[in-house]
Protein backbone atom coordinates (compact mmCIF):
# COMPACT_ATOMS: atom_id res chain seq x y z
CA UNK A 1 0.00 0.00 0.00
CA UNK A 2 1.08 3.55 -0.72
CA UNK A 3 1.11 6.27 1.96
CA UNK A 4 -2.28 7.72 0.93
CA UNK A 5 -4.02 4.35 1.00
CA UNK A 6 -2.48 3.09 4.19
CA UNK A 7 -3.26 6.34 6.01
CA UNK A 8 -6.96 5.87 5.22
CA UNK A 9 -6.70 2.16 6.02
CA UNK A 10 -5.16 2.89 9.42
CA UNK A 11 -7.92 5.34 10.28
CA UNK A 12 -10.59 2.86 9.24
CA UNK A 13 -9.22 0.40 11.79
CA UNK A 14 -8.73 3.16 14.37
CA UNK A 15 -12.40 4.15 13.94
CA UNK A 16 -13.47 0.82 15.44
CA UNK A 17 -10.58 0.62 17.90
CA UNK A 18 -11.56 4.03 19.32
CA UNK A 19 -15.08 2.82 19.99
CA UNK A 20 -13.94 -0.32 21.78
CA UNK A 21 -11.38 1.72 23.71
CA UNK A 22 -14.19 4.17 24.54
CA UNK A 23 -16.18 1.41 26.24
CA UNK A 24 -13.15 0.49 28.34
CA UNK A 25 -12.61 4.18 29.15
CA UNK A 26 -16.20 4.54 30.38
CA UNK A 27 -15.66 1.63 32.75
CA UNK A 28 -12.48 3.25 34.11
CA UNK A 29 -14.34 6.53 34.71
CA UNK A 30 -17.02 4.60 36.57
CA UNK A 31 -14.41 3.09 38.92
CA UNK A 32 -12.97 6.55 39.64
CA UNK A 33 -16.47 7.93 40.10
CA UNK A 34 -17.30 5.20 42.62
CA UNK A 35 -14.31 6.16 44.75
CA UNK A 36 -14.85 9.93 44.62
CA UNK A 37 -18.58 9.65 45.34
CA UNK A 38 -17.69 8.24 48.77
CA UNK A 39 -16.22 11.62 49.75
CA UNK A 40 -18.37 13.81 52.02
CA UNK A 41 -20.95 15.64 49.86
CA UNK A 42 -19.49 19.03 50.84
CA UNK A 43 -16.05 18.16 49.47
CA UNK A 44 -16.96 19.13 45.92
CA UNK A 45 -15.39 22.15 44.24
CA UNK A 46 -16.24 22.24 40.53
CA UNK A 47 -13.50 23.99 38.61
CA UNK A 48 -15.60 25.57 35.84
CA UNK A 49 -18.83 27.52 36.17
CA UNK A 50 -20.48 25.48 33.39
CA UNK A 51 -19.85 22.42 35.53
CA UNK A 52 -21.86 23.94 38.37
CA UNK A 53 -24.78 24.28 35.96
CA UNK A 54 -24.59 20.67 34.75
CA UNK A 55 -23.73 19.13 38.12
CA UNK A 56 -24.70 21.57 40.94
CA UNK A 57 -23.79 18.72 43.30
CA UNK A 58 -21.54 15.76 42.81
CA UNK A 59 -23.68 13.57 40.53
CA UNK A 60 -25.62 10.68 42.02
CA UNK A 61 -24.82 7.15 40.91
CA UNK A 62 -28.09 6.88 38.95
CA UNK A 63 -27.44 10.08 37.01
CA UNK A 64 -23.78 9.35 36.27
CA UNK A 65 -24.34 5.73 35.30
CA UNK A 66 -27.21 6.79 33.00
CA UNK A 67 -24.89 9.18 31.17
CA UNK A 68 -22.22 6.45 30.96
CA UNK A 69 -24.74 3.97 29.57
CA UNK A 70 -26.07 6.40 26.96
CA UNK A 71 -22.51 7.07 25.85
CA UNK A 72 -21.74 3.34 25.74
CA UNK A 73 -24.86 2.75 23.67
CA UNK A 74 -23.86 5.46 21.19
CA UNK A 75 -20.36 3.97 20.89
CA UNK A 76 -21.86 0.56 20.12
CA UNK A 77 -24.46 1.96 17.69
CA UNK A 78 -21.77 3.86 15.74
CA UNK A 79 -19.86 0.60 15.28
CA UNK A 80 -22.77 -0.64 13.15
CA UNK A 81 -24.40 2.58 12.02
CA UNK A 82 -21.94 5.40 11.38
CA UNK A 83 -23.42 8.82 11.93
CA UNK A 84 -22.06 12.39 12.26
CA UNK A 85 -24.63 13.56 14.78
CA UNK A 86 -24.08 10.56 17.05
CA UNK A 87 -20.34 11.21 16.82
CA UNK A 88 -20.94 14.76 17.99
CA UNK A 89 -23.04 13.49 20.91
CA UNK A 90 -20.28 11.04 21.89
CA UNK A 91 -17.79 13.92 22.00
CA UNK A 92 -20.17 16.00 24.11
CA UNK A 93 -20.94 13.19 26.55
CA UNK A 94 -17.28 12.24 27.00
CA UNK A 95 -16.48 15.88 27.81
CA UNK A 96 -19.30 15.92 30.39
CA UNK A 97 -18.36 12.53 31.85
CA UNK A 98 -14.88 13.90 32.52
CA UNK A 99 -16.19 16.74 34.75
CA UNK A 100 -16.66 14.84 38.03
CA UNK A 101 -13.44 12.88 37.46
CA UNK A 102 -10.85 15.47 36.41
CA UNK A 103 -12.31 18.88 37.28
CA UNK A 104 -12.86 18.70 41.01
CA UNK A 105 -10.62 21.17 42.98
CA UNK A 106 -8.33 21.72 40.00
CA UNK A 107 -8.16 20.49 36.46
CA UNK A 108 -6.35 17.31 35.45
CA UNK A 109 -5.53 17.01 31.77
CA UNK A 110 -5.10 13.26 31.34
CA UNK A 111 -8.48 12.85 29.64
CA UNK A 112 -8.35 15.95 27.44
CA UNK A 113 -6.49 14.09 24.68
CA UNK A 114 -9.25 11.49 24.48
CA UNK A 115 -11.95 14.18 24.31
CA UNK A 116 -10.05 16.02 21.58
CA UNK A 117 -9.54 12.74 19.71
CA UNK A 118 -13.30 12.14 19.57
CA UNK A 119 -13.80 15.80 18.61
CA UNK A 120 -11.41 15.45 15.67
CA UNK A 121 -13.18 12.23 14.59
CA UNK A 122 -16.70 13.73 14.35
CA UNK A 123 -16.68 14.04 10.56
CA UNK A 124 -14.63 10.94 9.81
CA UNK A 125 -16.85 7.95 9.10
CA UNK A 126 -14.80 5.02 7.89
CA UNK A 127 -17.49 4.01 5.34
CA UNK A 128 -17.21 7.41 3.59
CA UNK A 129 -13.45 7.50 3.21
CA UNK A 130 -13.21 6.17 -0.36
CA UNK A 131 -11.77 9.00 -2.43
CA UNK A 132 -8.10 9.32 -3.23
CA UNK A 133 -7.74 12.58 -1.33
CA UNK A 134 -9.42 11.40 1.84
CA UNK A 135 -6.05 10.73 3.45
CA UNK A 136 -5.81 14.51 3.96
CA UNK A 137 -8.63 14.54 6.48
CA UNK A 138 -7.00 11.73 8.40
CA UNK A 139 -3.86 13.89 8.50
CA UNK A 140 -5.93 16.67 10.12
CA UNK A 141 -7.21 14.13 12.64
CA UNK A 142 -3.59 13.25 13.50
CA UNK A 143 -2.69 16.95 13.62
CA UNK A 144 -5.46 17.64 16.12
CA UNK A 145 -4.11 15.00 18.48
CA UNK A 146 -0.40 15.67 17.94
CA UNK A 147 -0.55 19.47 18.06
CA UNK A 148 -1.37 19.25 21.79
CA UNK A 149 2.04 17.65 22.34
CA UNK A 150 3.76 20.08 19.98
CA UNK A 151 2.30 23.04 21.87
CA UNK A 152 3.59 21.55 25.13
CA UNK A 153 7.04 21.06 23.57
CA UNK A 154 7.17 24.53 22.03
CA UNK A 155 6.11 26.13 25.32
CA UNK A 156 9.16 24.51 26.95
CA UNK A 157 11.41 26.21 24.36
CA UNK A 158 9.66 29.51 25.10
CA UNK A 159 10.09 28.89 28.85
CA UNK A 160 13.85 28.33 28.45
CA UNK A 161 14.26 31.39 26.20
CA UNK A 162 12.22 33.64 28.48
CA UNK A 163 14.19 32.68 31.59
CA UNK A 164 17.53 33.11 29.84
CA UNK A 165 16.68 36.47 28.28
CA UNK A 166 15.10 37.89 31.43
CA UNK A 167 17.89 36.33 33.50
CA UNK A 168 15.43 35.15 36.14
CA UNK A 169 17.85 32.78 37.84
CA UNK A 170 15.25 30.00 37.74
CA UNK A 171 16.21 26.49 36.73
CA UNK A 172 15.40 25.82 33.06
CA UNK A 173 15.19 22.55 31.17
CA UNK A 174 18.71 22.91 29.76
CA UNK A 175 20.30 23.24 33.20
CA UNK A 176 22.22 20.34 34.67
CA UNK A 177 20.00 18.34 37.07
CA UNK A 178 16.80 20.00 35.77
CA UNK A 179 15.13 16.60 35.31
CA UNK A 180 16.37 15.47 38.72
CA UNK A 181 14.99 18.52 40.56
CA UNK A 182 11.71 18.07 38.71
CA UNK A 183 11.55 14.50 40.03
CA UNK A 184 12.58 15.43 43.59
CA UNK A 185 10.10 18.33 43.81
CA UNK A 186 7.17 16.23 42.56
CA UNK A 187 7.96 13.31 44.86
CA UNK A 188 8.35 15.72 47.77
CA UNK A 189 4.99 17.36 47.14
CA UNK A 190 3.34 13.92 47.06
CA UNK A 191 5.16 12.75 50.20
CA UNK A 192 6.70 9.75 48.51
CA UNK A 193 10.31 8.66 48.93
CA UNK A 194 12.21 8.77 45.64
CA UNK A 195 13.20 5.17 44.74
CA UNK A 196 16.96 4.56 44.77
CA UNK A 197 16.95 3.25 41.21
CA UNK A 198 15.67 6.62 40.00
CA UNK A 199 18.33 8.50 42.01
CA UNK A 200 21.02 6.20 40.59
CA UNK A 201 19.90 6.94 37.04
CA UNK A 202 20.16 10.67 37.68
CA UNK A 203 23.87 10.39 38.57
CA UNK A 204 24.58 10.50 34.80
CA UNK A 205 24.17 14.30 34.79
CA UNK A 206 25.39 15.08 31.27
CA UNK A 207 23.42 12.26 29.74
CA UNK A 208 20.24 13.72 31.27
CA UNK A 209 20.88 17.09 29.65
CA UNK A 210 20.96 15.25 26.30
CA UNK A 211 17.91 13.14 27.09
CA UNK A 212 15.93 16.21 28.20
CA UNK A 213 16.95 18.13 25.08
CA UNK A 214 16.00 15.19 22.88
CA UNK A 215 12.67 14.82 24.67
CA UNK A 216 11.72 18.45 24.19
CA UNK A 217 12.69 18.47 20.50
CA UNK A 218 10.77 15.23 19.91
CA UNK A 219 7.73 16.57 21.77
CA UNK A 220 7.75 19.84 19.81
CA UNK A 221 8.07 18.00 16.48
CA UNK A 222 5.17 15.60 17.14
CA UNK A 223 2.89 17.36 14.62
CA UNK A 224 5.22 16.31 11.78
CA UNK A 225 4.06 12.75 12.37
CA UNK A 226 0.82 13.71 10.63
CA UNK A 227 2.72 13.84 7.31
CA UNK A 228 4.98 10.81 7.44
CA UNK A 229 3.97 7.31 8.46
CA UNK A 230 7.39 6.13 9.69
CA UNK A 231 7.82 9.27 11.78
CA UNK A 232 4.29 8.82 13.13
CA UNK A 233 5.18 5.34 14.36
CA UNK A 234 8.33 6.74 15.95
CA UNK A 235 6.28 9.49 17.65
CA UNK A 236 3.76 6.92 18.88
CA UNK A 237 6.53 4.92 20.56
CA UNK A 238 8.19 8.09 21.87
CA UNK A 239 4.92 9.35 23.41
CA UNK A 240 4.26 6.02 25.07
CA UNK A 241 7.73 5.99 26.66
CA UNK A 242 7.39 9.68 27.54
CA UNK A 243 4.09 9.06 29.35
CA UNK A 244 5.62 6.10 31.11
CA UNK A 245 8.51 8.35 32.24
CA UNK A 246 6.23 11.11 33.55
CA UNK A 247 4.22 8.50 35.43
CA UNK A 248 7.14 6.89 37.26
CA UNK A 249 9.65 9.73 37.41
CA UNK A 250 7.42 12.71 38.15
CA UNK A 251 4.19 11.05 39.32
CA UNK A 252 2.23 12.76 36.53
CA UNK A 253 0.05 9.84 35.56
CA UNK A 254 -1.63 10.49 32.21
CA UNK A 255 -3.55 7.26 32.68
CA UNK A 256 -5.38 6.34 29.48
CA UNK A 257 -3.89 9.10 27.33
CA UNK A 258 -0.98 6.79 26.50
CA UNK A 259 -3.32 3.98 25.50
CA UNK A 260 -5.33 6.37 23.37
CA UNK A 261 -2.12 7.38 21.59
CA UNK A 262 -1.49 3.71 20.76
CA UNK A 263 -5.07 3.12 19.59
CA UNK A 264 -5.25 6.13 17.27
CA UNK A 265 -1.71 6.23 15.87
CA UNK A 266 -0.97 2.52 15.56
CA UNK A 267 0.41 1.34 12.16
CA UNK A 268 -2.36 -1.19 11.61
CA UNK A 269 -1.25 -1.55 7.97
CA UNK A 270 1.63 -3.82 9.01
CA UNK A 271 -1.02 -6.51 9.47
CA UNK A 272 -2.55 -5.90 6.04
CA UNK A 273 -0.58 -8.70 4.28
CA UNK A 274 -1.79 -11.14 6.95
CA UNK A 275 -5.34 -9.97 6.40
CA UNK A 276 -4.99 -10.57 2.64
CA UNK A 277 -3.65 -14.06 3.27
CA UNK A 278 -6.59 -14.75 5.52
CA UNK A 279 -9.01 -13.58 2.79
CA UNK A 280 -7.25 -15.77 0.22
CA UNK A 281 -7.49 -18.84 2.39
CA UNK A 282 -11.15 -18.21 2.95
CA UNK A 283 -11.69 -17.88 -0.80
CA UNK A 284 -9.80 -21.13 -1.49
CA UNK A 285 -11.73 -23.02 1.17
CA UNK A 286 -14.92 -21.72 -0.32
CA UNK A 287 -14.12 -23.22 -3.71
CA UNK B 1 -18.50 16.01 5.20
CA UNK B 2 -15.03 14.68 6.06
CA UNK B 3 -13.48 17.88 4.71
CA UNK B 4 -14.83 19.71 7.78
CA UNK B 5 -12.18 17.88 9.83
CA UNK B 6 -9.87 20.63 8.62
CA UNK B 7 -12.04 23.25 10.34
CA UNK B 8 -12.21 21.16 13.51
CA UNK B 9 -8.43 21.20 13.64
CA UNK B 10 -8.27 24.98 13.21
CA UNK B 11 -11.03 25.47 15.80
CA UNK B 12 -9.10 23.27 18.24
CA UNK B 13 -5.84 25.11 17.59
CA UNK B 14 -7.54 28.51 17.81
CA UNK B 15 -9.22 27.67 21.12
CA UNK B 16 -5.87 26.44 22.47
CA UNK B 17 -4.42 29.89 21.76
CA UNK B 18 -7.49 31.59 23.24
CA UNK B 19 -6.98 29.42 26.36
CA UNK B 20 -3.34 30.47 26.47
CA UNK B 21 -4.34 34.14 26.29
CA UNK B 22 -7.19 33.87 28.80
CA UNK B 23 -5.09 31.83 31.24
CA UNK B 24 -2.31 34.40 30.92
CA UNK B 25 -4.84 36.96 32.15
CA UNK B 26 -5.65 34.74 35.13
CA UNK B 27 -8.73 33.10 33.60
CA UNK B 28 -9.54 29.46 32.91
CA UNK B 29 -9.14 27.22 29.86
CA UNK B 30 -11.79 26.95 27.14
CA UNK B 31 -12.71 23.38 28.07
CA UNK B 32 -12.02 20.83 26.67
CA UNK B 33 -9.36 22.76 24.80
CA UNK B 34 -6.31 23.78 26.72
CA UNK B 35 -3.19 25.85 26.12
CA UNK B 36 -1.00 22.75 26.68
CA UNK B 37 1.44 24.98 28.49
CA UNK B 38 2.69 22.23 30.78
CA UNK B 39 5.98 22.08 32.66
CA UNK B 40 7.47 25.07 30.80
CA UNK B 41 10.10 24.95 33.55
CA UNK B 42 10.88 21.99 35.82
CA UNK B 43 8.92 21.75 39.07
CA UNK B 44 10.94 23.31 41.86
CA UNK B 45 12.57 25.77 39.44
CA UNK B 46 12.42 28.61 41.98
CA UNK B 47 14.44 28.90 45.16
CA UNK B 48 11.31 29.26 47.25
CA UNK B 49 8.25 27.02 47.18
CA UNK B 50 5.26 27.17 49.49
CA UNK B 51 2.86 24.46 50.49
CA UNK B 52 -0.04 24.09 52.94
CA UNK B 53 0.20 21.08 55.22
CA UNK B 54 -1.59 19.54 58.17
CA UNK B 55 0.16 19.02 61.51
CA UNK B 56 -0.90 17.40 64.74
CA UNK B 57 0.19 18.93 68.04
CA UNK B 58 0.46 16.44 70.92
CA UNK B 59 1.74 18.24 74.02
CA UNK B 60 5.18 19.45 72.99
CA UNK B 61 5.34 17.43 69.80
CA UNK B 62 4.44 19.00 66.47
CA UNK B 63 4.01 16.15 64.05
CA UNK B 64 3.87 16.67 60.28
CA UNK B 65 1.10 14.51 58.87
CA UNK B 66 2.17 12.78 55.70
CA UNK B 67 -0.19 12.01 52.88
CA UNK B 68 -1.13 8.35 53.02
CA UNK B 69 -3.46 7.16 50.31
CA UNK B 70 -6.69 5.69 51.64
CA UNK B 71 -9.56 3.89 49.99
CA UNK B 72 -11.19 7.27 49.36
CA UNK B 73 -8.26 9.52 48.55
CA UNK B 74 -5.08 9.01 46.57
CA UNK B 75 -1.96 11.08 47.33
CA UNK B 76 -2.80 13.48 44.54
CA UNK B 77 -6.30 14.14 45.96
CA UNK B 78 -4.89 14.72 49.45
CA UNK B 79 -2.40 17.30 48.19
CA UNK B 80 -4.97 19.11 46.04
CA UNK B 81 -7.69 19.29 48.70
CA UNK B 82 -5.33 20.37 51.50
CA UNK B 83 -3.78 23.13 49.42
CA UNK B 84 -7.15 24.24 48.00
CA UNK B 85 -8.79 24.86 51.39
CA UNK B 86 -5.44 25.82 52.98
CA UNK B 87 -4.98 28.68 50.53
CA UNK B 88 -8.58 29.89 50.92
CA UNK B 89 -8.33 29.85 54.72
CA UNK B 90 -4.98 31.65 54.64
CA UNK B 91 -6.31 34.29 52.21
CA UNK B 92 -9.48 34.76 54.27
CA UNK B 93 -11.78 33.75 51.42
CA UNK B 94 -15.00 32.58 53.10
CA UNK B 95 -12.74 31.57 55.93
CA UNK B 96 -15.42 30.09 58.20
CA UNK B 97 -16.94 28.06 55.42
CA UNK B 98 -13.62 26.73 54.23
CA UNK B 99 -12.45 25.82 57.74
CA UNK B 100 -15.68 23.85 58.11
CA UNK B 101 -15.06 22.06 54.80
CA UNK B 102 -11.44 21.34 55.71
CA UNK B 103 -12.64 19.81 58.99
CA UNK B 104 -15.18 17.66 57.13
CA UNK B 105 -12.39 16.53 54.85
CA UNK B 106 -10.07 15.71 57.78
CA UNK B 107 -12.82 13.72 59.47
CA UNK B 108 -13.24 11.56 56.38
CA UNK B 109 -9.49 11.06 56.03
CA UNK B 110 -8.01 10.70 59.53
CA UNK B 111 -9.32 8.43 62.25
CA UNK B 112 -8.11 10.85 64.93
CA UNK B 113 -9.18 14.33 63.95
CA UNK B 114 -8.40 16.37 67.06
CA UNK B 115 -5.47 18.77 67.59
CA UNK B 116 -4.98 19.27 63.86
CA UNK B 117 -3.42 22.53 62.70
CA UNK B 118 -2.95 24.14 59.32
CA UNK B 119 0.60 25.26 58.53
CA UNK B 120 2.18 27.03 55.62
CA UNK B 121 5.57 25.60 54.75
CA UNK B 122 8.29 27.21 52.68
CA UNK B 123 11.40 25.50 51.42
CA UNK B 124 14.09 25.61 48.77
CA UNK B 125 13.53 22.72 46.34
CA UNK B 126 17.12 22.96 45.11
CA UNK B 127 18.19 21.59 48.48
CA UNK B 128 15.93 18.52 48.28
CA UNK B 129 17.80 15.33 49.01
CA UNK B 130 20.68 17.22 50.63
CA UNK B 131 21.43 17.31 54.39
CA UNK B 132 21.05 21.12 54.31
CA UNK B 133 17.33 20.84 53.39
CA UNK B 134 15.13 22.75 55.85
CA UNK B 135 11.43 23.55 56.03
CA UNK B 136 10.24 26.85 57.49
CA UNK B 137 6.73 26.65 58.83
CA UNK B 138 4.13 29.16 60.00
CA UNK B 139 1.00 28.18 61.87
CA UNK B 140 -2.15 29.46 60.14
CA UNK B 141 -4.93 28.16 62.38
CA UNK B 142 -6.26 25.34 64.49
CA UNK B 143 -8.72 23.08 62.72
Amino acid sequence: MKYKELTVFNYKVAYYAMRIFGLYWLLMQYLDFRRISQWPKEIYEPFLSIQRIIFPQYPSEILYVSILLICALLLIITIFKQNYFLNFLIFLLIAIINFPISLNFSVGHNNHLIIIGFFMAIFLLSKNLNKENDFKWVQYFYLGILSTYSLAGISKFVGVAKNLILNTGKITWIDKNAAKINTLANYWMADIKVPDCILNLYTYENLWVLITGFGIVAQASCFLGAFNRKFLTFIMIFLYIFHWYTDFFILADFKDAKNFVLITLFPYHIFYPLYLKFLNKKAINHH
Amino acid sequence: MQKYTKYLFFISLFLSFVSLYVMGKGGKEIYPFFSWKLFTSPSGNEKLEEQYRLYRINGNDTIRLSYNATELYDQNNLGLITSFYGRKIDNNEDRKDNIRKMKTFIKSYLSEDNNIFLYKESFNPWELGKPSFRIKKIQITKL
